[in-house]
């Protein structure tokens, strides 16, 4: 193995990360700058073309996560085979430290929505869930992550709350934990729940990444508003508050800057990053050696 | 009762992909009595998600046919591919290996026979699109080529690279492509000549040529699988003048093959 080689299959770092976007590639492979790992979505690069041949440059400087956005962990009639055989194909020749998905659905039969939606969080659903977990679990060869999602809405039938959900899922299939903190708040906003109670809840040894990003304010009129999860602003004061309880809780923790929609340029990701840092290096006294 | 996972499921499938008339509901009703109103109404919920997928799915494929939503205007374009996405929806999660239906759903649209330039150049960025994504592979080293005996080369059978792609236009809608793109598409383009063209890629980037017509109908030829003293006779036999070493030499490279060879069974 090459020293880039084992460079880049290494564990990520429990440092502050930048999701890595198209518009970010050239530079991010030319400039080579100081950020301690980088998370890709797998469904970009499964051509194997252009894309996947700045993730090769990219991946000989920096350990890479693996966040899939298209495996539909929450599928009533289980996981895509094929999709699923191609993102262990692809693991196998990155050798992400990390490999992640989200507690959500995105196929529904043979059409994929291109969304993440919230499931309702009844025993059947969490055995749906299990169930696919341990098949994707079983095709990358490791535990993965999973990640609570955003949600606009709420079912009746749900029969325990969202972070139980989580911990169930991490119980009963060995992953780990990908706690999103913007959606933690986004979610507790829209649904009038405690997002400090929900951090509490959650047992720091399931953690094992967490999640930063902006969101929207939808106002309703009338007084109400939807909080929407769009990865296209700053991270929002409150979510940085929460941030802060989340790792004096949960400790030193490898941490992603999200930023989806209005990508801005690449020094905006990397001040982000840096604030996430400075978090970290002051609740966790994480190590600023790399 | 609860509604069942799957149901559940499908109603979200029913709320992205369903026309509506105005003010009607897309999503089926035992969806929305699943889901708890808590002062903002079912539907309005389910509606962040309907138009998750319009706006998303729009943007992708605006992303692809850049050009061709310049050319026939950015509202047509949209209200077009949302149309497009809401009956054909992606098959996989991988939102590159989508849009390729495009281009035809385009040339069958309503009043588009008048405008057959318009699907041209669609199709034209769908190849592009194809090119940029497919497998990165060396090219076919010249060398490959002239180390076979003599009396193997016309049984030879040359790949095409997996991000070769051959465009045989009635506009040049290389120049339609670029002038869309740039804001400046002009009348005279489309009296225009008919155009070949090849795409390939080195690297990261996919360049485009106009080719000859000897060129384009020897590389369709390999392309289809003929063997290369096959392809090379046929070639000769309809366009004039063919320079068939010279052709060769301009192909390797331009790297429109892969690094094998086979030989004629």
């Amino acid at each position: 193995m090459t020293e880039s080689n084992a460079k880049a299959a290494s564990a990520i770092p429990a440092r502050a990360g930048i999701g890595l976007r198209a518009p970010h590639f050239e530079e991010i492979a030319n400039d080579r700058p100081a950020v301690a790992w980088f998370e890709f979505h797998p469904e970009n690069f499964l051509g194997y073309g252009a894309p996947y041949l700045y993730l090769e440059r990219i991946r000989a400087d920096y350990p890479l996560s693996m966040h899939g956005v298209g495996l539909s962990l929450g599928a009533a009639d289980g996981l895509d085979p094929l999709h699923l055989r191609r993102l262990a194909e692809l693991a196998k020749r990155i050798e992400p430290g990390l490999i992640s998905e989200h507690l959500s659905f995105a196929r529904v039969e043979d059409a994929f929505l291109n969304d993440l939606m919230p499931l309702p969080y009844t025993k059947a659903a969490l055995d749906v869930v299990c169930r696919n977990v341990d098949q994707a679990q079983e095709a990358f060869g490791r535990p993965i992550l999973v990640e609570n999602a955003s949600a606009y809405l709420t079912y009746a039938a749900s029969e325990m709350a969202e972070h139980d959900f989580m911990i169930e899922v991490c119980r009963r299939t060995g992953a780990k934990a990908l706690l999103d903190v913007n959606n933690v708040y986004v979610n507790a906003r829209n649904h009038d729940f405690d997002a400090a109670a929900y951090i509490d809840a959650i047992p720091p040894a399931i953690v094992g990444e967490m999640h930063l990003a902006g969101h929207a304010v939808n106002d309703l009129g009338d007084g109400r508003e939807i909080r929407i999860d769009d990865h296209g602003s700053h991270v929002d004061d409150a979510v940085w508050a929460l941030y802060d309880r989340a790792v004096i809780r949960f400790g030193a923790t490898p941490t992603l800057i999200e930023w989806d929609t209005r990508i801005p340029a690449f020094a905006t990701l990397e001040a982000e990053a840096a604030r996430a840092q400075l978090v970290l290096d002051e609740r966790a006294g994480a190590s600023n050696a790399a | 009762m609860p509604l069942d996972l799957a149901r559940l499921q499908a109603g979200f499938r029913e709320n992205a992909l369903t026309e509506t008339a105005d003010g009607e509901a897309a999503a089926p009703a035992d969806l929305a009595d699943a889901i708890v109103a808590d002062g903002i109404a079912a539907e309005r919920r389910l509606a962040i998600h309907r138009n998750h997928f319009a706006a998303t799915l729009v943007e992708a494929l605006g992303g692809v046919f850049e050009a061709t939503r310049a050319l026939v205007g950015a509202d047509f374009f949209d209200s077009f591919a949302l149309r497009f996405a809401r009956k054909t929806p992606p098959a996989t999660p991988c939102l590159f290996e989508y849009g390729g239906g495009l281009p035809a759903a385009l040339a069958a649209a309503p009043g588009m026979d008048a405008h057959s330039f318009v699907a041209d150049v669609a199709r034209l960025e769908w190849a592009m699109h194809e090119s940029f994504h497919a497998p990165a592979a060396p090219p076919l080293s010249p060398s490959r080529l002239s180390a076979l005996p003599a009396d193997q080369v016309a049984a030879a059978r040359l790949t095409p690279h997996p991000a070769l792609r051959l465009i045989d236009a009635d506009f040049p809608v290389d120049e339609l492509w670029r002038g869309a793109r740039a804001g400046e598409v002009s009348p005279d383009m489309l009296a225009g000549p008919a155009v070949k063209l090849i795409l390939t890629r080195q690297g990261v980037d996919v360049a485009m040529e106009r080719c000859a017509p000897g060129m384009y109908m020897l590389l369709r030829r390999l392309a289809d699988g003929a063997p290369l003293g096959v392809a090379a006779a046929e070639t000769a036999a309809a366009i004039d003048d063919f320079d068939f070493g010279a052709t060769l030499g301009d192909c390797l490279a331009d790297g429109v093959f892969a690094d094998e060879l086979g030989t004629t069974p």
